[in-house]
């Protein structure tokens, strides 16, 4: 039998799915080379796997914390995204799957965006199309949330301030990416 | 009445005049007037005509309770209907015109229905035109009555929505609501104070009372300052809380461009918010009752405090000599205002015998002061010429006054719409003789006059309290509203007393349905009409419903109000859409190669949640034709269809068989790593709800399939199965249906294209069989790979990482050239899965389809265990005979497919009598050349080999019933 491999035809990915802005007020920068996995621990045991996986201590409910070039965040009971480089976040979900049968480690890369919306008007662009309150004091910076986007659903995350400008970190699933842009861009915008 | 501009005008700019039109002609008004104030000013009297009987109308209220001013604003796609002139603010180049008027507001042809008012009272649709048919009337009756007309062209301006969370929300900006803003603010909470005028300061706009020893301009400028100075406190005009939901949800429309001119506009119209407040504080103030009286229509009657805003405000006056209707304190207060403003009061006509110290203070303005006296009749044709009155204990003419306008004063109606909509009680106050809030069912509390509370002093002291968040009992009015004269049933005068001028109800209206038995608060509104229609009832509601108390001798306590319901003013449907217009009203998913389907000519189009080839028509090519000729390509050669949509769901964890065998029919346990099986799924009615291919990945490991709709409620499902019935099963789950893009290569040289990208999984036959699932990588990527078919052929569904999905589309066609490769598209996928027979979950099932009626009987049989559904299968009507069973339909007239939804009968059947079943899935056979079709007949199995008759719209043709495997039943053709 040939060389199943012989006529090797390397594809190329398809990326960013979705152009972001600039605009008076708002930014929207797209994250195409994020990686983002998703870690579930089987049920209450997050305790035990945590620390032997993503090597610091889980943070709590509604909250991320780094981990080298990683950052975890907490999405439900058992259940962490992980995003950061594309490179690094593989290295953690083969960790976790080291645990077989104890976690379900995915690679979400391209099933989900990233973007990261910042400017003195984004909390107002975000707010017109999500019932989460994304005050200061409700969401702080290191904090997550998951989130109606109009429409459709998000992951939010309140990431270090930029020039002392809030900057919000929000993943939606990639076939929405294009309508989240939509959305969040002015109602005039194109 | 014949308004004019007087002295005054607290809110107006007499230096920036404003040019406008209002029915076709020119007038002038100043910035800072309403359309309402500008044209009372400019003596227009009538405004409008009414709904039923097309009656002239004048301005009745300043406010958002006006029942008569409703116009029709602007032109072409900018023209907004019903809108009502006192929440107009003037703008350059403005222009309205009158609604339900033609020719014109001062001669309409259609005010001939005044004349028949005797014979057409409330109701009289409802006894009158039923006979031959309603329908017969409907169009003429519909085509004579509403209001305004709706835009037919594209609206032109955008809308937004917004979400806001604060601590305290107070709603109404006048004394009471800034004093309770400013002490809730004082304490620390985040506040929001919104207010639908453009100005905030509510009643002090338009009085001359002092407060705490300073004009009420001083002390609101005083308070505002305080406020701004504040940054725990936003403040909105232009806001109107329209709707009090759940758990302190609280609906608010923001007006943000409506008040500049046209082509100053920019940005969105207006602004939809959502905001969730831990405290609302209610100073939504109060409306002034209009009194009953025959003729209390007619252009120039008009409440008091309505023409004490005009006055005060704008210096607009809606007369030269008024008489004042009032049976309380505040029609005299309305009165001086008019008087300074420049108007004569004639007299003040008061219902209470002693008015005390306030009569006083009108004869020491040389105002004639009547007590002991009502209104009887406003006499004039289409303005006021006089008003008769009479004494209260009796029913003859007392006195006929001359004048051009009457000012009316019937008491307060606290605004407690939102406190009723939060689903707080309402109590009757027999001094006020009016509804007040009494028990709070969510964190609010009403100030002021919301409450019943009209002394400034008290209001402000009482919402400085709860804007500190003290708990105050519940307030209690200060002084008693004089009598109100009542109309005995069947008092003449009462068919041209007013309730709802708006609706055109009478008194007499009220008597009728109360004599008629539609003695609920709920009947007598439909029954009638009052309180409906956009101001739903705001001057009208309470005096119906004392009306109908009177009559009854029943408490009002007792009959109580209609239900309170959003929005508290109409809103425009453009705000409720927001950005949900266009392509953002149903956002649809891309697949991964999208622009590779259109740049190849394909008919994209919406399959429940995503956008999708239907076909791909080469030139001119037609659709049947086009389905042709894939079908074809994908028998004889190889076809390229991309099933990205399908779901797929990861299941793992050390219970993960044990879950899936009670999630689905099929047996799970039994399947051997690296297999793939068909499952199906039911819900716990034991109806069939999805289906798909599961394959075992790992002992403990599966990729579960489903259909392209039902992806992300299946997977909640598992999980709300795993999280409320089987906490215990070791089991995750994760929806990872966008991770992966499919692409389906099917057809006899399937194999051989999929070769030549150069993978590392082995496709011989043996290696890779029907039904078998591989890792590996292709044409470099890593890929898995399920060797299914829906088409009947040799079939690979071929996933990689979403982002490469394109580029395998790409090359696939590229390398699959040289084998005749088609793209095809959903239509060709199902004709070639109706010429197989297999199942189409949703078009081969309803909502009472069991898993035995499409050829699951067997399979249940056999399986060990429990299922999600299982027991409910079994009840009695699931082991009906006649239940209808999924079987193949052939006609055998030599003619076209039958229509899908056409009726099975019998031979012997009168023809759509009953049905025996359906038609659901029909197809002219490209491979067959003959029509194929499946359908849902009752006792169907039993029934092989029958001929049937297949009704369709009056048209029946002969059929067969068959067994629904048309094309290589022996299923030779699945290994190429």
């Amino acid at each position: 039998m040939a060389d199943p491999l012989v006529n090797l035809i390397h594809l190329d990915r398809q990326s960013p799915i979705a152009k972001g802005f600039v605009q008076a007020g708002a930014t929207l920068t797209v994250e195409a080379t994020t990686g983002i996995g998703k870690v579930q621990f089987l049920s209450g045991t997050t305790h035990d796997r945590f620390a032997p996986v993503f090597g610091v201590e889980a943070p709590g409910a509604g909250a991320s914390c780094a981990s080298g070039d990683v950052t975890i965040s907490w999405l439900a009971p058992d259940e962490w995204l992980v995003t950061g480089e594309d490179v690094t976040v593989q290295v953690v979900l083969a960790r976790a799957e080291e645990l077989e049968d104890a976690a379900l480690a995915v690679d979400l890369s391209h099933a989900r965006a990233s973007f990261l919306l910042t400017g003195e008007a984004a909390r107002d662009r975000l707010a017109a199309h999500t019932p989460l309150d994304i005050s200061d004091a409700a969401l702080p910076v290191g904090h997550v949330a998951r989130a109606p986007l109009a429409d459709t659903t998000m992951f939010v995350a309140r990431v270090a301030d930029a020039e002392g400008v809030s900057v919000f970190r929000i993943i939606v699933d990639q076939t929405m990416a294009k309508y989240a842009v939509r959305m969040l861009a002015g109602p005039n915008a194109a | 009445m014949s308004g004019w501009r007087g002295k005054g005008g607290a809110t107006i700019d007499r230096q920036r005049p404003i040019a406008f039109t209002w029915a076709g002609r020119s007038y002038a008004g100043f910035a800072g007037d309403t359309l309402a104030s500008a044209l009372l000013a400019n003596g227009v009297s009538i405004v409008g005509r009414s709904f039923k009987y097309h009656r002239p109308r004048g301005l009745i209220a300043a406010g958002l309770e006006e029942p008569n001013g409703i116009v029709q604003l602007e032109t072409g796609a900018a023209t907004i209907p019903n809108v009502k002139a006192t929440q107009i603010e003037l703008y350059e180049g403005l222009a309205a015109r009158p609604v339900n008027a033609w020719p014109s507001p001062q001669f309409d042809l259609l005010a001939i229905n005044s004349l028949a008012k005797p014979f057409i009272p409330a109701a009289f649709y409802y006894k009158t035109f039923f006979w031959p048919s309603w329908m017969a009337f409907e169009p003429t009756i519909r085509k004579a009555a509403g209001l305004g007309v709706a835009p037919q062209d594209h609206d032109p301006d955008s809308y937004e929505h917004s979400f806001a969370h604060v601590d305290t929300l107070v709603i109404g900006s006048g004394a009471a609501g800034l004093a309770a803003a400013e002490a809730a603010a004082e304490s620390g909470a985040a506040v929001l104070l919104v207010e639908v005028d453009p100005m905030l300061g509510g009643g002090l706009l338009a009085t001359r009372e002092e407060v705490g020893g300073q004009s009420a301009a001083a002390w609101r400028a005083a308070v505002l300052a305080r406020l701004a100075a504040m940054g725990n406190v936003r403040t909105m005009p232009r806001t109107m809380a329209f709707g009090f939901y759940d758990h302190g949800m609280v609906a608010l429309c923001e007006r943000v461009t409506d008040h500049l001119p046209l082509e100053r506009r920019i940005g969105p119209r207006q602004r939809l918010w959502k905001v969730r407040c831990r405290r609302a504080i209610l100073a939504t103030g109060a409306f002034e009752r209009p009194i009953a009286f025959s003729g209390n229509d007619l252009p120039g009657v008009m409440l008091a405090s309505a023409a004490q805003t005009y006055a005060l405000r704008y210096g607009a006056l809606p007369g030269r000599r008024l008489v004042v209707a009032t049976n309380n304190d505040s029609g005299y207060e309305s009165a001086f205002a008019v008087q300074d403003t420049g108007a004569a009061i004639v007299a003040i006509v008061d219902s209470r015998t002693n008015p005390g110290s306030i009569a006083d203070l009108a004869r020491s303005r040389s105002i004639q002061v009547i007590a002991g006296s009502a209104p009887l009749a406003a006499t004039g044709g289409r303005s006021v010429k006089a008003l008769s009155i009479t004494r209260m204990s009796g029913h003859a003419t007392q006195e006929r006054l001359r004048c051009d306008g009457i000012l009316t004063a019937g008491g307060w109606n606290p605004a407690v719409h939102l406190h009723s909509q939060s689903g707080g009680s309402l109590a009757f106050d027999q001094a006020l003789q009016a509804f007040l809030p009494a028990g709070a069912a969510q964190n609010t509390a009403s100030v002021g006059a919301a409450a019943g509370i009209f002394d400034l002093a008290r209001a402000i002291a009482m919402a400085r309290a709860i804007g500190r968040g003290e708990q105050l009992p519940v307030a209690v009015p200060a002084r008693a509203i004089g009598p109100t004269r009542e109309f005995a049933d069947g008092d003449i005068a009462a068919q041209t007393a007013w309730l709802d001028f708006q609706n055109d109800v009478t008194v007499a209206d009220v008597q009728l349905a109360a004599r008629e038995n539609f003695r609920s608060v709920e009947h007598l509104k439909r029954y009638t009409t009052l309180g409906m229609a956009s101001d739903q009832g705001k001057t009208s509601n309470v005096a119906g419903i004392r009306v109908l108390s009177h009559l009854l001798g029943k408490p009002a306590q007792e009959i109580g109000t209609t239900k309170f319901r959003p929005p508290f003013d109409p809103v425009t449907i453009g705000a409720f859409a927001g950005r949900a217009v266009g392509e953002n009203l149903f956002p649809l998913a891309h697949i991964a190669a999208h622009a590779d389907h259109v740049a190849a000519g394909a008919r994209m189009e919406g399959y429940g949640a995503w956008l999708r080839p239907a076909y791909y028509a080469k030139g001119n090519e037609a659709e049947e034709a086009a389905v042709a000729r894939e079908v074809l390509a994908v028998r004889n050669a190889v076809g390229l269809f991309e099933a990205s949509p399908l779901g797929k769901i990861e299941v793992k964890g050390l219970d993960a068989a044990e879950f899936l065998q009670r999630m689905y029919v099929n047996d799970v346990r039994n399947l051997k790593i690296g297999r793939c099986r068909y499952g199906l799924m039911l819900n716990e009615h034991g109806v069939v709800y999805d289906d798909g291919v599961f394959a075992r990945i790992a002992e403990n490991h599966f990729l579960v399939g489903t259909t392209s709709g039902h992806a992300s409620a299946i997977a909640d499902q598992f999980n709300e199965w795993l999280q409320c019935e089987w906490p215990h099963l070791r089991v995750m789950v994760e929806n990872v249906t966008t991770a992966w893009a499919v692409m389906n290569l099917a057809g006899p040289k399937a194999r051989e294209v999929l070769a030549t990208l150069g993978t590392d999984i082995d496709l011989s036959p043996s290696a890779f069989p029907h039904m078998a699932y591989r890792e590996g990588h292709v044409a470099g990527v890593r890929t898995r790979i399920e060797r299914v078919s829906f088409s009947g052929e040799l079939s690979y569904e071929i996933a990689v990482p979403w982002g490469y999905g394109a580029a395998l589309w790409r090359a696939l066609l590229r390398e699959g050239r040289k084998f005749g490769i088609t793209p095809f598209g959903i239509e060709a996928l199902m004709t070639m899965r109706v010429e197989k027979g297999f199942l189409h979950v949703g078009s081969d099932t309803d909502g009472t389809t069991y898993p035995q009626d499409v050829g699951f009987g067997p399979a249940i049989g056999k399986k060990i265990g429990d299922f999600v559904g299982r027991r409910s299968t079994t009840r009695p009507e699931g082991r009906r005979d006649d239940r209808r069973q999924l079987v193949g339909l052939e006609v055998t007239d030599g003619g076209g497919p039958v229509a899908v939804g056409a009726h099975v009968l019998w031979v012997n059947d009168i023809e759509a009598s009953r049905t025996r079943g359906w038609v659901t899935s029909s197809v002219m056979s490209p491979t067959l050349k003959r029509p194929v079709a499946m359908g849902l007949v009752a006792g169907g199995f039993d029934r092989m080999g029958e001929a049937v008759r297949v009704w369709h719209l009056g048209k029946v043709r002969p059929a067969r019933i068959v067994e629904p495997r048309f094309y290589d039943p022996e299923g030779a053709k699945l290994d190429g």
